[in-house]
């Protein structure tokens, strides 16, 4: 195993008037490449400051990220678009599909901006839409919409996969089936996956886990033996 | 409540784009509305109060006779009438320029048709006038320029002075200036000429160039030649209301009752003249009688007395005479008796003295001799004595001497005393002799003196007696030869007043009866045009606006629905927070109504202060009317406010109304994003399935937002055509020019001579054209007026020369196949636009009157292309069939030498210069006048398209502004699924491109419709606008839409390139 996403001393705060808030202060962690990791912590702790930082759409003040031996800290906007256009899988809570366009066009979508991709419709099968690929999102449930935004983000073959509270607006077993699908696809394509929750009981079913409070990292483990999906509770 | 206050306003700075794009819809919408709507009524308020102020008349009143001051005054004193005022006018040439001009009497202030003074001053003394501001204004006339009047009435065709023998002596146009010459000193306008047109001439070619105003002392008429009235109602009323004709016409009935029955008195003063003629030498003639008479008794008296004088017996003058012979026979007597008795008495006296003295001396001598003979005798005795020698000679000698002294003292002696015997008896005689003279002398003395005192008596009465009868002949005489010359005299005077009488009473037999006509408003030039000019930009006014309503108001809909909906999330905030639905409503109707007064007030201040003068200023040059007025109109205004209003509530409270009813935390959920949907195109295979990925979504997009999408087009569509318009119209204006200067007249100068140009001059003329080797065809032009339909028109006629082919000065044909038309003979061509208004085309039959007012009818052979002025072209011989005159070939088209550059000026200046020639006109300098007409609508153009990039760019901001917005969410998302701006752009600016070009294909479709529709609007009544709008309109029409919609694209890529990622992780926004 090889450390694949490293963080070092990050630190950001932003301006708002004359007050600055400080949102990360001196972050590192690291994770291996193909691992499930899971970055916890209550609301406000600054998780989707990294993972905005981490997914190229914000700058940090101070440190360094480096993704597959690449700094990406310090990029241009140009560079940080090309970053997030073909590394970068995003999985959103609230899925962010395309209204207008079917199940398959926003998949397809993503595709058409790089150049090494898979076979939307494969994809789409693969996450077990292949009946659905015709609809509109408006016509699809939560969970499915989900899982478009899934094949989406997984049809880049990005190099990392990032999940801001991927189960956030689903039901319970819903998110449960998301979930499982997020591992399962870790392990079988071997892609790193980083899922942002505040829920500490998924934190189980990860490689390593990150657990953020107020800016800092206060904990970083990792679980030598997982558990799968079905057997958490929360 | 404060606070909330406060949000109310800061919600306005926040979305301050939002704000002021709402704001700036509405404000040009109201702004175009208003202005468009205004300007009509605007001109007729300006006109309107041009009318009130220059007191424009309603009519004028002329007569056969003229009119009076009395009849002045009658129509003055009217009830209804305003004020009525006498004027003068004819119209002459000036002798310098050879133009044709009318002569008018300057108004006093006050006045009907008062004037505007432009420049100068007015005129003060004889002899100064005031020139018409346009003549000033083309530069051939300038202040201080005099300006002499002379009248040449028309012979043989044309219009002629109609008035009979009588009016014509009293008004007679050569008679009309006391002075010859006039100084221009200043410029005025008249309200009888509102536009450039400066009307029919009875002169010359039927054109007049221009007024000049003289002062009414300077005329010489005795009469007005016309009368103009203004009514008191003309003022209450405007001139345009549909009323105002039939309301004057009430008056005008008025007006003509009154003159009509003041008609006896006027024909008493008009006869006043004549008949106090006749009564004059009716008095003469009666004197004239009296004297014949008198003088015929003087004369026989006079003539009795001299016989008498005459007769009378002369005085016997013999015996005078004898007396006279006496006296003088007497006087005779006299002085010779005296002359005798002084002669005797003198030598009585002499003898008395001498006879003693000679006795004396006689003794003496007796004694003497007797010595002396002694003393001889003894010399002698001695002698005797003596012996011989020399003492006896001596002694002889002595002897001698003695004896011949002694002989002749002894003779002497004897003489003297037979003297003195003699004398002694001579004395004793003369006594005697002398002794009865004395007496006698003194009785013929005394007889004398008694015989001349008789006479001197009887000389006396004689002479008495002669004179008497001398002075009585010669009084008598004279009293003969009087009266005689008197009586000559008096029958010579009476024979011409007789005749006087006679003639002044056939002159007061034959005076006409006295008759009034009037013109109404309509020959003032320019007054209908004006109304209708005004109409037409209501026409306009009603179809432009439409689509900055209906746009304006989908966009407020559109923009206010989105504003309320966008917040949902912190209205259900408010609501679950308690505060009222006034309260979180207050907030978006506070937004919505500020933007619509705030909108509405800056668009009605745009409306109807800046747009009517805007636009009027720009008719401006086409009508001389000085004040501008633009009224407010509340109906206008409250309109604008209420729609503005309409617009932006509605929408607000149907969404307030429709989120207030929801419960809180539905209105906190996030609002899921309208749904795709399967479009139409999707269904049709065979296009789908080429239409790119991109195009797809495109396709898509366009679809799922069918409202924005017809708005956008609608918008742009709009804001083509009106594009289109703007540019058409300036096609049309400019195709005037190009096309009539162009295409259709080829001749560079037209040359119309004096009528009595003979021969020689013509052969003049020729040699100039020679010189510069220029082509020239001879025709004869005038102004006649034609009807058909109902309709009239006046037109230029102009009767080609026999076998003269007119196609190289004036292109005669079909303006849609652009085939030439055959000028014949008998040809009877008529201009397009005259056709158009006369509603007549080839083989209707058309009417036309010539100078006498005969009528006559013509048969349409062909329609040609003409856009500026109406013409109909006549061949020599149906001109003469129908007018029974041979055409005078009096005007002459001259084309010049291309090659020659220059020619034609210098052949105009040079023809000028010719006494036969009235008038010589280059083209090229009409050319210009058209074109400052057609670049004076520039503006309106200019106008139409800035209105047209505003509507454009405010549509396409203000939806690309709404489209982002409704969209942020997609978009954060593709930016950071790695999305570039480019991409983005393109994601919503293919949507813009395609509504772009749907928008303007529509738009230049509809476009040449209303380009039409525009240009058949304002196309004004002596024009026709080129119908061809160019290719180059529709470039450029669509690539300044375009340009705008880029403009609009590029404002959007600011925006998107601001687009927060981070917004798209956001929970629950959107």
């Amino acid at each position: 195993m090889q450390t694949y996403v490293e963080l070092k001393n990050l630190t950001k705060s932003y301006r708002m008037g004359d007050i600055t808030i400080t949102a990360l202060e001196d972050i590192n962690f690291e994770i291996q490449k193909g691992e499930f990791a899971v970055i916890v912590g209550p609301s406000g702790a600054g998780k989707t400051t990294v993972l905005n930082i981490l997914g190229g759409m914000d700058s940090c003040d101070s440190g360094t990220i480096t993704v597959d031996g690449k700094a990406i800290n310090g990029l241009s906007a140009r560079a940080l678009t090309k970053y997030r256009r073909e590394d970068i899988g995003f999985v959103f809570q609230f899925y962010n599909l395309a209204p207008n366009l079917t199940a398959l066009e926003n998949v397809e979508l993503c595709t058409r901006i790089k150049k090494e991709t898979l076979k939307p419709k494969e994809v789409l099968e693969e996450v077990g839409l292949g009946d659905r690929l015709r609809n509109f999102p408006a016509a699809l449930s939560g969970g499915e919409q989900q899982r478009v935004a899934i094949a989406r983000a997984l049809a880049k073959k990005p190099k990392l996969l990032l999940c801001d509270e991927p189960t956030g607006a689903l039901d319970y077993n819903t998110g449960k089936t998301i979930l499982n699908l997020l591992s399962e696809t870790c392990k079988k394509t071997g892609t790193t996956v980083v899922v942002i929750t505040h829920n500490q009981a998924i934190s189980k079913m990860a490689d390593r886990v990150i657990e953020i409070y107020s800016g800092r990292v206060r904990n970083m483990r990792t679980n030598p033996e997982p558990l799968p999906i079905s057997a958490i509770e929360w | 409540m404060n606070v909330l206050y406060k949000d109310y306003v800061r919600a306005i700075f926040k979305s301050f784009q939002r704000f002021l794009s709402v704001f700036m819809i509405i404000a040009v919408g109201a702004g175009l509305f208003t202005g468009l709507k205004s300007v009509g009524p605007a001109m007729r308020a300006t006109a309107d109060k041009y009318y009130a102020e220059s007191k424009f008349m309603d009519f004028k009143m002329m007569g056969n006779y003229g009119l009076d001051d009395g009849d002045v005054k009658v129509l003055k004193n009217l009830e209804n009438v305003d004020n009525a005022t006498g004027s003068y006018s004819v119209d002459a040439f000036d002798r310098a320029t050879g133009d044709n001009l009318r002569f008018m009497s300057v108004p006093a202030p006050g006045d009907v048709n008062s004037i505007n003074l432009i420049d100068g001053r007015l005129p003060e003394k004889a002899g100064e006038c005031l020139a018409d501001a346009k003549l000033l204004r083309e530069g051939k006339y300038k202040i201080g320029d005099a300006i002499e009047p002379y009248y040449s009435a028309r012979e043989g065709g044309g219009a002629v002075y109609e008035d009979n023998s009588l009016s014509k002596q009293i008004i007679n146009p050569e008679k009309a200036f006391k002075l010859e010459k006039f100084t221009i000193v200043g410029s005025a306008s008249s309200p009888m000429y509102q536009s450039n047109d400066r009307g029919v001439s009875k002169l010359g070619d039927g054109t007049s160039k221009g007024f000049i105003l003289i002062r009414p002392e300077d005329f010489a008429y005795p009469y007005f030649t016309e009368v103009y009235v203004r009514f008191k109602s003309s003022s209450e009323i405007s001139s345009f209301d549909k009323d105002f004709d039939q309301a004057m016409y009430q008056e005008y009935a008025l007006a003509i009752e009154a003159i009509t029955s003041a008609m006896p008195e006027r024909f008493v003063r008009l006869s006043a003249e004549p008949r106090k003629k006749i009564s004059d030498a009716e008095a003469m003639v009666k004197k004239a009688k009296e004297d014949i008479e008198l003088n015929a008794t003087l004369l026989s008296d006079a003539k009795g007395q001299l016989a008498l004088a005459q007769g009378m017996k002369d005085v016997d003058m013999a015996p005078l005479e004898a007396q006279l012979a006496g006296i003088s026979e007497r006087q005779d007597f006299i002085a010779d008796a005296q002359a005798t008795l002084a002669h005797g008495e003198a030598r009585i006296a002499e003898n008395q003295a001498f006879i003693p003295k000679a006795e004396k001396e006689l003794e003496d001598e007796k004694r003497r001799i007797v010595t002396r003979y002694a003393a001889y005798m003894s010399n002698y005795n001695l002698y005797n004595f003596l012996p011989d020698g020399p003492a006896k000679d001596k002694m002889f000698e002595v002897i001698k001497e003695n004896k011949a002294w002694l002989d002749a003292a002894q003779q002497a002696f004897d003489a003297k005393t037979a003297d003195v015997a003699n004398r002694k008896a001579e004395t004793e005689t003369l006594s005697a002799q002398i002794a009865p003279l004395k007496s006698q002398i003194a009785a013929a003395q005394t007889w004398i003196e008694q015989t001349q005192a008789a006479y001197d008596t009887a000389y006396a009465e004689a002479m008495r007696i002669i004179d008497f009868k001398k002075n009585t002949v010669k009084k008598s005489q004279a009293q003969v030869d009087k009266s005689q010359k008197i009586l000559d005299d008096s029958k010579i005077i009476l024979e011409e007043k007789m005749q006087e009488v006679e003639d002044a009473t056939q002159a007061l037999n034959r005076m006409e009866k006295i008759t009034y006509y009037a013109d109404n408003r309509s020959v003032v030039a320019g007054y209908t045009d004006y109304g209708a000019n005004a109409g037409r930009l209501d026409a306009v006014a009603t179809v432009f606006p439409i689509f900055f309503i209906v746009v304006a108001a989908l966009v407020c809909w559109t923009s206010m629905t989105r504003m309320v909906e966008e917040d949902n999330v912190l209205i259900g905030t408010y609501k679950a927070t308690g505060l009222s639905d006034l309260a979180i409503s207050g907030k978006y109707l506070n937004y919505a109504v500020s933007a619509a007064v705030l909108g509405s007030a800056v668009g009605l201040a745009l409306g109807f202060r800046y747009m009517p003068s805007m636009i009027m200023r720009a008719y401006g040059s086409l009508y001389s009317i000085p004040i501008i007025s633009t009224p407010f109109h509340w109906d206008y205004a409250a309109y604008v406010l209420l729609g503005a209003l309409f617009c932006t509530l509605t929408p607000t409270l149907t969404v307030c109304a429709d989120h207030l009813r929801q419960c809180p935390a539905q209105l906190m959920r996030p609002k899921a994003p309208k749904s795709g949907k399967t479009i139409l195109l999707e269904k049709i295979k065979p296009i789908w399935i080429f239409l790119s990925f991109n195009m797809r979504m495109t396709m898509r997009n366009l679809f799922r937002y069918k409202k924005r999408m017809f708005m956008t087009i609608a918008g742009i569509a709009g804001g083509t055509a009106m594009m289109l318009t703007g540019f058409g119209l300036k096609n049309a204006l400019s195709g005037v020019v190009n096309l009539q200067y162009g295409q259709i007249l080829h001749y560079d100068i037209k040359i119309s001579l004096e009528d009595k140009a003979d021969k020689a001059q013509r052969s003049e003329l020729d040699k100039l054209l020679k010189k510069y080797s220029a082509k020239s065809l001879n025709c004869y032009e005038e102004s006649i007026q034609i009807e058909a339909n109902g309709k009239s028109e006046n037109v230029s006629m102009i009767v080609g020369e026999k076998n003269k082919p007119i196609n190289d000065f004036i292109t005669l044909r079909s303006r849609e196949s652009k085939e030439e038309i055959a000028f014949t003979s008998t040809s009877v061509i008529i201009s397009e636009k005259l056709a158009l208004l006369l509603g007549v085309d080839v083989d209707d039959q058309i009417s036309f009157k010539d100078g006498e007012g005969f009528q006559y009818m013509a048969t349409i052979t062909d329609v040609t292309e003409n856009y500026t002025g109406h013409y109909i072209y006549m061949g020599e011989k149906i001109y003469s069939d129908y007018f029974s005159i041979v055409p005078e070939y009096t005007t002459v088209l001259i084309k010049a030498d291309k090659f020659e550059e220059g020619s034609a000026s210098l052949i105009a200046e040079q023809a000028n210069k010719m006494d036969f020639v009235r008038s010589a006109t280059m083209t090229d300098v009409l050319k210009l006048q058209y074109g400052d007409v057609v670049s004076s609508m520039d503006i309106i153009v200019y106008f139409l398209i800035f209105a047209a990039a505003v509507l454009a760019f405010v549509v396409l901001y203000n939806l690309s502004a709404i489209n982002i917005a409704e969209r942020m969410r997609e978009l954060c998302t593709f930016k950071v699924l790695g999305f570039n701006n480019w991409e983005l752009t393109g994601y919503i600016g293919r949507e813009n491109v395609i509504l772009t070009v749907a928008g303007i294909l529509i738009g230049l479709g509809g476009g040449i419709f209303l380009c039409r529709y525009v240009v058949d609007s304002v196309e004004v009544n002596a024009l026709m606008f080129g119908r061809d709008i160019s290719q180059g309109s529709f470039i450029f029409a669509a690539a300044l839409t375009l340009a705008f919609t880029l403009l609009a694209n590029f404002v959007m890529m600011f925006s998107m390139k601001k687009i927060n990622m981070v917004e798209a992780l956001k929970a629950n926004d959107n």
